[in-house]
């Protein structure tokens, strides 16, 4: 099963680092600025129930979408954002303008990306660099407050370090676990239902069986 | 400007330029002012905090005002591009290159002191992006400063650097005159850089009969860096600069957009992948090979410059040589009034003899083994085969088919099934098979 992750977030806030760590387990303090979009893979175990024991695990693959920080929505086009199972908002603790631009990039990913249930699309909330907590300028509670704004059921936040692979793996299960269960619910919506039995056998016959 | 030489075009074209002479030749290509003052251009947009009216100074709280001063208002505007520019420089690679060589302090200031002065002087401001093609002029201008050629010296001409920072401004103003409609995204759908990519993806569509594979990947996940980035993350220096040669030589000889002839030379780039994405190539696999270019084709730049230009002037691909049929020995040229042309000289491999001392280029490692040459299919005419393996069967073309399943079965989830494996299997029969009528012709 495949699944769409997309990454949004300001230019910078370390977004590419974040998913290098996710699927490589490995850390550059040079990755250099994304172009439009990139993406990575990586295989997952996992359950669609945040309780589910391991036999309820499917095997997947994540399709996690990294974006350009300074790219228009409207350059990478509709089909892009409308594909997506996930949307991972990233900012930086030590940056609160990209903190604040939260707002937009939620607004601006649902404006595009058009999902049938806006109030439910299932979002995660990363607040990087944890490893500078000296220069933290956007305090947890704040981040968290916006959490509990934005949604009906609370949004999954957590506080990350991509250089010091903290909380990063976590981060990265959640999104998948909310978009499987974002997938398995698309999936079970059967509209039509084909009955065998009594339909009208077009003029031939000839299953009977004497 | 005097018109470029029928000569100098030649030989961009085909890889010769020295790197004497290669900055010269890309001011003569783009057509580069002369009479640009930079120091005035920087000082009106980098001005001192200490030189502008303390009346209403905007520490002092009275944002109104501060509002209402254009020397505050520019200054403030000019410290936010300065900081989006800064944040992209910090982590500036360029493949082929050391990862330290423009992290050099020096280098960093010179090219924030002017993507900072360009982005104040155009409405469009800084894009990402910009800051890599302003990195590989900077290197070919320190390749003509190390050969001693530097003499383009104007008048308020900032000379600080590993190289005058007004002549990097000024190449740079005149790529950005070319390149600048590229960064722009107001436009939505109706960007020039869309429009752009729907061109190459229609053309190269049509002339390669690519499957639906191909046609499914949205041309602009991949095309927005091709076209943005002039192809610096596809191709690797020095190999860049002399596909820079070409492009910028063929722009000025047929008096045509820069972007039509970069347009041109995202169908020549597909062209070289044509065989991994044609036939039953999936999504997914498309997806993958035009995302990671390099990791799959290694295209000769002769000949992505030579397709280009043929689409540029209308001659179409080059004509298609079949195989001598079994019972017809002789060869017949098939397709298109155009004689088939010599092959050209190779590319060398590594930077030109002569400036092996200057060069900081990074020895290319090889990534892939060199895959088998193509199997010879008897009057079966494959354009597209013939387009992108080169005659000499020591240059990468395409990973051999085996390997690249491989690859991709590892990032389909549901593909990895026994299908995939009997695939790669049936894959792996075909390369040794080729391998092996390869060596008994």
């Amino acid at each position: 099963m495949l699944l769409k992750v997309v990454i949004l977030g300001d230019s910078g806030v370390g977004k590419t680092a974040l998913l290098n760590q996710f699927v490589n387990n490995r850390f550059s303090t040079s990755y250099k600025a994304t172009i439009g979009a990139d993406f990575l893979t990586k295989e997952a175990f996992c359950g669609a129930n945040a309780r589910s024991v391991a036999i309820d695990e499917t095997l997947v693959t994540l399709q996690i979408w990294d974006t350009a920080g300074q790219e228009r929505f409207q350059s990478l086009g509709v089909g892009f954002y409308r594909g997506a199972d996930v949307c991972i908002l990233v900012y930086d603790i030590t940056q609160p303008k990209s903190f604040e631009n939260l707002d937009t990039w939620r607004i601006e990913f649902l404006t595009q990306a058009s999902p049938s249930d806006t109030q439910n699309f299932p979002f995660v909330v990363i607040a990087n660099k944890l490893d500078r907590e000296n220069d933290r300028r956007v305090a947890t509670q704040r981040a968290q407050t916006w959490c509990a704004k934005n949604s009906t059921s609370i949004l999954p936040f957590f506080e990350t370090s991509a250089k010091a692979a903290t909380e990063v793996e976590a981060a990265f299960r959640k999104a998948a676990q909310l978009a499987l269960s974002q997938g398995t619910m698309q999936a079970d919506f059967i509209p039509e239902t084909i009955s065998f039995r009594g339909s009208p056998a077009n003029g031939d016959s000839k299953s009977s069986c004497c | 400007m005097a018109p470029a030489s029928g000569d100098l075009k030649k030989r961009a074209t085909s890889g010769q330029l020295t790197d004497a002479e290669r900055a010269s030749a890309w001011r003569v290509f783009l057509g580069a002012s002369t009479d640009i003052n930079y120091k005035k251009l920087k000082d009106d947009a980098l001005p001192d905090a200490a030189s502008i009216s303390s009346d209403s100074d905007p520490l002092s709280g009275l944002l109104d005002d501060a509002k209402n001063n254009d020397g505050w208002a520019r200054f403030h505007a000019n410290v936010e591009n300065r900081e989006e520019i800064r944040t992209d420089l910090e982590r500036l690679v360029v493949d082929g290159f050391p990862e330290s060589h423009f992290k050099d302090p020096q280098r960093q200031t010179l090219m924030l002191d002017v993507l900072t002065v360009w982005a104040a002087r155009n409405s469009l401001g800084y894009r990402q992006g910009m800051h890599e093609l302003l990195a590989v002029l900077c290197e070919v201008l320190e390749q003509e400063k190390r050969e001693g050629f530097n003499n383009f010296a104007q008048s308020g001409a900032v000379s600080d650097g590993p190289f005058h920072e007004s002549d990097a401004y000024v190449l740079f103003d005149a790529l950005m005159a070319h390149q600048a409609s590229l960064f722009a995204t107001d436009l939505g759908a109706d960007a020039p850089v869309l429009k752009l990519c729907r061109r190459f993806q229609t053309e190269s569509s049509q002339l390669l009969s690519l499957g639906n594979g191909f046609n499914s990947v949205e041309p602009q996940l991949y095309g927005l860096r091709w076209c943005r980035l002039l192809f610096s993350r596809e191709i690797a220096c020095p190999a860049l600069l002399q596909l820079w040669d070409g492009l910028f030589a063929l722009c000025h000889a047929h008096q045509k957009e820069l972007s039509v002839v970069t347009e041109k030379c995202c169908t020549a780039l597909i062209c070289a992948a044509a065989p991994n994405l044609r036939g039953g190539a999936k999504e997914q696999i498309a997806l993958e090979i035009l995302m990671r270019y390099k990791n799959h084709v290694a295209p000769a730049v002769p000949r992505l410059l030579d397709i280009s230009e043929r689409l540029v002037d209308g001659r179409g691909l080059p004509p298609v040589r079949t195989a001598p049929a079994p019972q017809r020995p002789q060869v017949v040229h098939t397709h298109g009034a155009a004689p088939v042309k010599p092959p050209r000289a190779r590319v060398p491999a590594g930077p030109p003899p002569g400036s092996s001392t200057s060069t900081t280029f990074v020895k290319p490692t090889p990534a892939r083994a060199p895959p088998p040459a193509p199997p010879p299919q008897p009057q079966t005419i494959d354009r597209a085969a013939l387009l992108s393996s080169p005659k000499a069967p020591s240059q990468p073309s395409v990973l051999p088919s085996s390997r690249l399943l491989r690859a991709v079965a590892v990032l389909r989830g549901s593909a990895v099934t026994e299908e995939t494996r009997r695939q790669a299997a049936l894959a792996q029969i075909e390369d040794v098979a080729a391998e092996l009528r390869r060596r008994r012709l």
